[in-house]
């Protein structure tokens, strides 16, 4: 794929982000793909993986949403219809995995034409879980959304090695 | 302004099944706001918990995701159709998008698929074209009517002519008839070819014996291992498919379902009479039991080279099992 075809895909999938962000946190949110150098991912409080089989070329990759309580308690207050302060652990936990599920959907559509993409099931990563994936992963492309003091990363992972 | 809802005779009823409570909340609030009262929503967090609702529930409509944990909201519409509950209408919310599985789902009826993320009108109008005319029904209910259904008598079973092989003693094209035959409408899939052997046995097995006019000793031996005897006693039994996979996590089929594989194993005896060849013999089962996967003798079966026909069965809902045959004495 050449520079621009690339940059095409990459906008595609950022506003693919946007219009998943606005279902799923009910406010519009604009993604911006990163270009070299990427900056250094912090792990954050709600942080999700999710691995992503591409049979065509054999390898398995993933995806990677850092989210900070801010967004956590946005996202989830909209999903289920209760003030922030009614919110849950629980709550935000499930609300973020779908996050990280949707956002995966995104992203599968720009890998392989999804045709041959097999989506696993969302988990919640620790801080160490974040710095094996981080050392042993090799990351595709980053995106990331910042609103108010929040910021939002979505990862996308070339190859993707989990903690087992 | 919200226009006044349409009051309904009787409650319309949804299932709404997923992982994620959050889009339960969001998928329950679009369906409170298709205008229709009264309704009741219940939640399933997985397919599986979903089957064992709308036993009780009945819902006229489930809403449901695709990947879930333990059953998939593929393999529970599979599974749904497997019990005969074809009346039940079902939608997808997902964001599952190969063309081949969509496909699947719309060939067992799914009314609609959604994809994430959707607006709550969007939700709405598929869910409301999906009960549109419940809703005429409810608006007016006839009274009840009794009716006796007649039975169709039932078809007879299909004719297969199996061809004399000795090296294939049980050809795929007549047990698939036999496996038609013990499970009715349930949809399966056999594989030819999966050769059994000791390391795929599950812990007990069930080994038929099986004796044959003018031979002696043992003719052939039919193995299944649990899992081909919970799916194909437990298809055979009509038992759910929540039963089927409990039974096959144990490795441990109730009596109902042994019975049934026994039957099962005996009915092949057909089989292999048919493909015996010259001169003609026929052959009859003369015991079944369970056999530790240990068990000495099945080893050795195992490994012999020709004269066995092994297959592999997939039933949507329930899992796979193996079985073969093998004919010891020509």
């Amino acid at each position: 794929m050449t520079d621009v075809a690339h940059l095409q895909e990459a906008e595609k999938v950022s506003a693919q982000l946007s219009q998943a962000w606005d279902f799923l946190g009910g406010v519009a949110r604009h993604f911006d793909f990163l270009v070299e150098p990427l900056p250094a991912l912090a792990y954050a409080e709600y942080s999700f993986v999710l691995p992503m089989s591409v049979y065509a070329e054999q390898r398995t990759g993933g995806v990677g949403v850092l989210i900070a309580r801010e967004d956590a308690l946005q996202v989830a207050s909209h999903m289920f219809g209760m003030d922030a302060a009614q919110v849950q652990d629980a709550d935000l936990q499930d609300a973020c995995a779908e996050v990280c599920n949707v956002f995966s959907d995104c992203i599968a559509l720009h890998v392989s034409g999804n045709e041959d993409v097999s989506i696993g099931l969302p988990s919640r990563i620790s801080g160490s879980d974040f710095e094996h994936i981080s050392q042993h992963s090799v990351v595709a492309a980053v995106y990331q959304s910042h609103f108010d003091a929040a910021t939002l990363w979505v990862v996308v992972y070339d190859v993707f090695c989990q903690p087992t | 302004m919200q226009a006044a809802p349409i009051q309904l005779a009787v409650p319309l009823k949804f299932l709404v099944v997923d992982d994620s409570r959050a889009i339960q909340a969001i998928v329950r609030r679009a369906i409170s706001n298709c205008g229709y009262q009264p309704i009741e929503v219940q939640t399933a967090m997985d397919g599986e918990q979903a089957l064992d609702i709308i036993e009780s529930f009945a819902p006229n409509l489930v809403i449901t995701d695709w990947h879930m944990p333990k059953v998939s909201g593929l393999e529970m519409v599979q599974a749904l159709r497997q019990m005969g509950h074809h009346h039940i209408r079902v939608g997808f919310v997902t964001t599952e998008k190969t063309p081949a599985l969509l496909e699947e789902a719309k060939s067992n009826g799914a009314l609609f698929i959604l994809h994430k993320p959707f607006n709550d009108q969007e939700l709405v109008a598929v869910v409301a074209e999906a009960v549109k005319d419940l809703i005429k029904v409810a608006a007016a209910v006839p009274p009840p009517v009794t009716v006796v259904a007649k039975e169709a008598p039932p078809e007879p079973p299909p004719v297969v002519v199996v061809k004399r092989n000795p090296d294939d003693p049980v050809p795929q094209t007549a047990l698939q008839a036999q496996l038609t035959e013990a499970l009715g409408n349930i949809p399966f899939r056999l594989i030819g070819n999966e050769k059994m052997s000791s390391d795929k046995l599950t812990q007990n097995n069930l080994l038929g014996l099986y004796g044959a006019t003018e031979r002696k000793g043992v003719y052939a031996i039919g193995v299944m291992d649990s899992n081909a005897v919970c799916m194909v006693g437990g298809g055979a039994a009509r038992k759910s498919p929540a039963e089927v996979r409990a039974a096959m996590t144990s490795g441990q089929p109730d009596e109902l379902m042994l019975n049934k594989a026994h039957e099962f194993l005996r009915s092949a005896a057909g089989i292999l009479s048919e493909s015996a060849g010259d001169p003609a013999i026929t052959v009859s089962m003369a015991k079944a039991s369970i056999v530790k996967n240990t068990f000495a003798k099945l080893a050795e079966v195992l490994h012999q080279t020709g004269h066995r026909s092994d297959f592999r069965i997939s039933i949507p809902g329930y899992g796979e099992g193996r079985m073969a045959f093998f004919v010891m004495a020509l």
